[in-house]
């Protein structure tokens, strides 16, 4: 089959080189989308084939709302791969909206602490009300009807354009602007209903239609394979933390997680980078040169390490130890560049933002949400609100500055 | 004892001593006292070796470190605060309510000239009620004056009185009460710290060295060959190799720090906006920064990340017809290599200290920019005592080029206030001291976004500085070393819980 491989389309259309014919490498992680890519770089072009050649390309540069957009069309290895790029953009506000709701509920309720007799012109649980737009959500006035239309049909492109608007309240002189503290929630929601469509389910734990599919259901994917990811599903493992505890990582060696333990997170993410350094190794040695080319141009192998990572700080967070979740996020994030792009994923900077503002480091979490202001500038009313609330965290401090 | 026993007993106690964990700094601080603390390398060192009454946990909340617990007043005028007892300073004496008095007064001495007097500002009266148990009276409301009481604490008992010099011997011989004492200052300009015996709580460490290494290139290659075990701040361009080895781990160490070009406005013809705004249309900051490695331009004076940022400021860009414009405005004219004024050349006399990362590139980048316009620059590198001396006290220089970091607050007063003891260049603007007394004293944060903001602006538009950029930072660590946890600021506060293996 390599032989008649004469050459490899790619994703990044970089890859021009020819494969030239070589032995069958032996199996390492068998069955997984890496060792597809790798060892049977035809399967990427069946599935490039198959799937619109755009949409992998924005996938890969982390551009899941394009990706998304670029999957259309009915066949179901479609929907498998515009489910993918949905699960990615629902994931991403499901962090903005963990954070946004929990920055909300501190800022006002530490505001009324500091001063009992300022008039509440916003209700203190109105962000805890977010997920079902109950009674709290009641004071976001016309644009609680935004947020009903849009998770109604699905379509979040008016509620979208007033992101960047403040919600007003208030008849008197002064009123009072904040920012919509439920968009992301209800961005959350609407791109879950957008997989789960494409999956004809109505919850994850359903999906398993997901893992039929071939590997347009793994492909950049924490989730080494369709095993994997059939098992986190029925397990109810939450959509970000499906690969977190997944059976196929095991032949990297990697040890059991320490709940809350930053030490053994640590030694976890070690041992990944020593284990996938081993791989790559024995790959060069063994791999078709194809593939190791398509590996090279796409940066796979670091891919799946960022994407793993993500999902054990997913599961950290999820479980209540953000100190635990910034060390696999610190250790995912590629610092070599400093935005959204091949190299880092919006869904990274809003975990780093969610478990830094979780450990108490709420001016740090600006710090991570800034990468998101140019690919995603809806993210401008939770940045406003952290900024609130760091602001009014430090006011009691007095400020220190130096040289250098 | 015989010469051979000391021997002996001294070699035996060097094998005692645990192998140091070694970081490097840029420049070795010439001096430790923490009352004259005007560099982040020296307010990481005073972070080993003196302590406040309280400190930060890991989540940034005010913990008491040499306090136990504290009493607000229900009138918020005034506390109690009990002080841990059993704790003694590096030289034996034991730490008592003294020993706050002292301080409090001391920073308040205007003949001590601390720049940290400012934090003590709002401490109206201070008084012992017992030998562990101070009263504060505040000058205002406080709401949580624990938060402000982090300011490292000095012995009485080796004063003279609450006038502290500089000068005074203390500076090489610092006593403190925190987890490590200042063993040594070495022949190299390093300096060897050792883990302080009776040390009030647990630290894992057994020494610390400071390494001065000016060459930050040097610095990462120190750290790849194991000859440090941890780098405060990597070079953006050395990121990615630092993160690509096995051995080393990055940690953010993000201190909310910029770089600027500023003028002193004190002179002509500096003190002439229209110069200021012409000189700066002739810089490509861009160009500046791309080989220094990732960062991002900065408008004004905070980083852009920061919710007192104000992204309506456009960014100034390189604008020859402006500059041409603004200068013939200001009465300059230029026939030759020159723009000339009553027959002088435009001439910027550049100062930079020798030590300051990457200093050297930028400013050669920034001579030949300005040169190429008709700009004399006349660059001068310094070290640590004249920068201290030409800048700090006598203000002679045309325009620096330095950086400030500040911690979470980024409270900009000190620099841009006409009062501010930080404020080199003698920037006055009347609106904006009203901004930063207005955003200083309200207790509403969206108001005080709002003031800095509108501060931003302000300042922006007068031109007091180029604004730089501001880089991204990563400290990097030995694999060997475990437990680190970073201060975003002060970088060793949580030191104790680090283990070197």
């Amino acid at each position: 089959m390599r032989a008649a491989l004469h050459c490899t389309v790619a994703v990044s259309a970089l890859l021009t080189g020819c494969g030239d014919p070589a032995p069958p490498a032996g199996p390492t992680l068998p069955d997984t989308w890496l060792q597809a890519m790798i060892e049977e770089p035809t399967r990427f072009e069946q599935l490039l084939e198959q799937t619109p050649r755009e949409g992998w390309i924005a996938l890969h540069r982390n551009d899941a709302e394009d990706a998304w957009a670029a999957f259309e069309g009915p066949d179901p290895t479609v929907r498998r791969a515009r489910a993918r790029a949905a699960w990615e953009m629902a994931r991403l506000h499901e962090n903005l909206a963990r954070i946004h709701e929990s920055a909300e509920f501190a800022y006002l309720s530490e505001r009324r602490e500091r001063n009992p007799d300022e008039p509440q012109s916003i209700p203190i649980e109105l962000a805890r009300d977010c997920a079902q737009l109950g009674a709290g959500t009641e004071a976001l006035g016309p644009r609680r009807a935004l947020h009903l239309a849009a998770r109604e049909s699905g379509d979040p492109t008016e509620l979208l354009a007033r992101a960047q608007e403040p919600v007003q309240t208030g008849e008197g002189p002064v009123p009072v602007a904040w920012f919509d503290p439920c968009l992301h929630t209800t961005l959350a929601q609407i791109w879950d209903a957008r997989a789960l469509r494409d999956l004809d389910a109505t919850q994850w734990s359903e999906a398993g239609a997901w893992a039929d599919g071939g590997l347009e259901s793994t492909l950049f994917a924490a989730w080494l394979d369709r095993i994997d990811l059939r098992k986190a599903m029925e397990r109810g493992a939450s959509p970000g933390s499906f690969a977190a505890q997944s059976p196929a990582t095991r032949a990297l060696g990697l040890p059991d997680r320490v709940p809350g333990d930053t030490r053994a997170a640590r030694g976890e993410a070690r041992t990944l980078d020593d284990a996938l350094d081993a791989w790559r190794q024995r790959l060069d040695a063994e791999a078709p040169e194809a593939g190791m080319t398509l590996e090279r141009d796409l940066g796979l192998i670091r891919r799946f390490r960022q994407e793993w990572l993500l999902a054990r700080g997913t599961l950290a967070l999820e479980d209540g130890h953000p100190a635990e979740a910034l060390v696999f996020l610190d250790h995912a994030r590629d610092v070599a560049d400093r935005n959204v792009g091949p190299a880092n994923s919006a869904r990274l900077f809003a975990l780093l933002a969610a478990a830094r503002f979780e450990s108490g480091r709420d001016r740090e979490a600006l710090d991570a949400l800034h990468p998101l202001s140019e690919a995603h500038p809806e993210v401008l009313g939770l940045r406003e609100r952290l900024g609130d609330l760091s602001v009014l965290r430090a006011l009691t401090r007095t400020g220190d500055s130096k040289e250098n | 004892m015989t010469l051979r026993a000391l021997t002996i007993a001294s070699l035996l106690a060097a094998t005692a001593v645990a192998a140091p964990l070694r970081y490097a700094e840029d420049r070795a601080p010439p001096i430790v006292n923490p009352l004259f603390t005007t560099t982040m390398s020296e307010a990481r060192l005073a972070e080993l070796v003196f302590e406040g009454l309280y400190t930060d946990d890991a989540q940034l909340s005010s913990i008491g470190r040499l306090a136990t617990s504290l009493e607000l007043a229900e009138d918020r005028m005034s506390a109690i605060v009990h002080l841990k007892p059993g704790v003694t300073w590096h030289d034996g004496e034991t730490f008592d309510s003294a020993d706050v008095l002292f301080t409090v007064r001391a920073l308040k001495n205007e003949k001590t000239a601390s720049t940290d007097r400012g934090r003590v500002a709002f401490i109206k009266q201070v008084t012992a009620i017992d030998d562990h148990t101070v009263q504060f009276t505040f000058e205002r409301e406080e709401y949580a004056p624990e938060d402000k009481l982090h300011f490292k604490l000095l012995p009485e008992h080796v004063f003279a009185g609450t006038a502290v010099k500089r000068t005074d011997t203390f500076r090489t011989k610092p006593i403190g009460t925190g987890p490590y004492t200042v063993d040594h200052f070495n022949d190299d300009n390093s300096i060897s710290l050792l883990q302080y015996d009776n040390y009030h709580d647990a630290t894992r460490l057994g020494a610390i060295t400071m390494r001065e290494v000016a060459d930050k290139n040097y610095q990462s290659k120190l750290l790849l060959y194991e000859s440090l075990e941890a780098l405060v701040r990597v070079m953006p361009r050395d990121l990615a190799t630092l993160q690509a080895d096995r051995k080393i781990e990055l940690y953010p160490y993000q201190t909310n720090s910029w770089w600027y070009v500023g003028f002193q406005q004190a002179r002509p013809p500096f003190d002439d906006a229209r110069v200021r705004e012409a000189l700066t249309a002739m810089v490509d900051v861009e160009s500046l920064l791309a080989p220094i490695g990732t960062g991002e331009v900065v408008t004004g004076p905070f980083v852009t990340s920061s919710p007192y940022y104000n992204h309506k400021v456009e960014r100034r860009t390189l604008n020859e017809s402006k500059s041409s414009q603004l200068l013939e405005a200001a009465g300059y004219s230029r026939s030759g290599e020159y723009w000339t004024k009553g027959g002088e050349p435009l001439t910027l006399r550049l100062t930079a200290q020798e030590s300051l990362e990457t200093s050297q590139d930028v400013v050669i980048a920034l001579q030949s920019q300005l040169e190429s316009q008709g700009v004399k620059v006349e660059p001068t590198f310094v070290g640590a005592a004249e920068w201290k001396s030409k800048v700090w006290n006598d203000r002679d220089f045309d325009a620096v080029l330095s950086q400030w970091s500040f911690d979470r607050s980024e409270d900009i007063t000190e620099q841009f206030h006409s009062g501010g003891k930080l404020n080199f260049g003698s920037y006055r603007n009347a609106d904006v001291d009203t901004l930063l007394e207005e955003a200083r004293d309200t207790s509403d944060p969206q108001r005080k976004k709002s003031l800095l903001r509108d501060a931003h602006a302000a300042i922006a538009a007068d031109a007091p500085m180029i604004f730089l950029w501001t880089l991204d930072s990563y400290s990097a660590v030995s694999r060997r070393v475990d437990n680190v946890v970073i201060h975003p600021f002060y970088y060793f506060t949580w030191s104790r819980e680090w283990e070197l293996r």
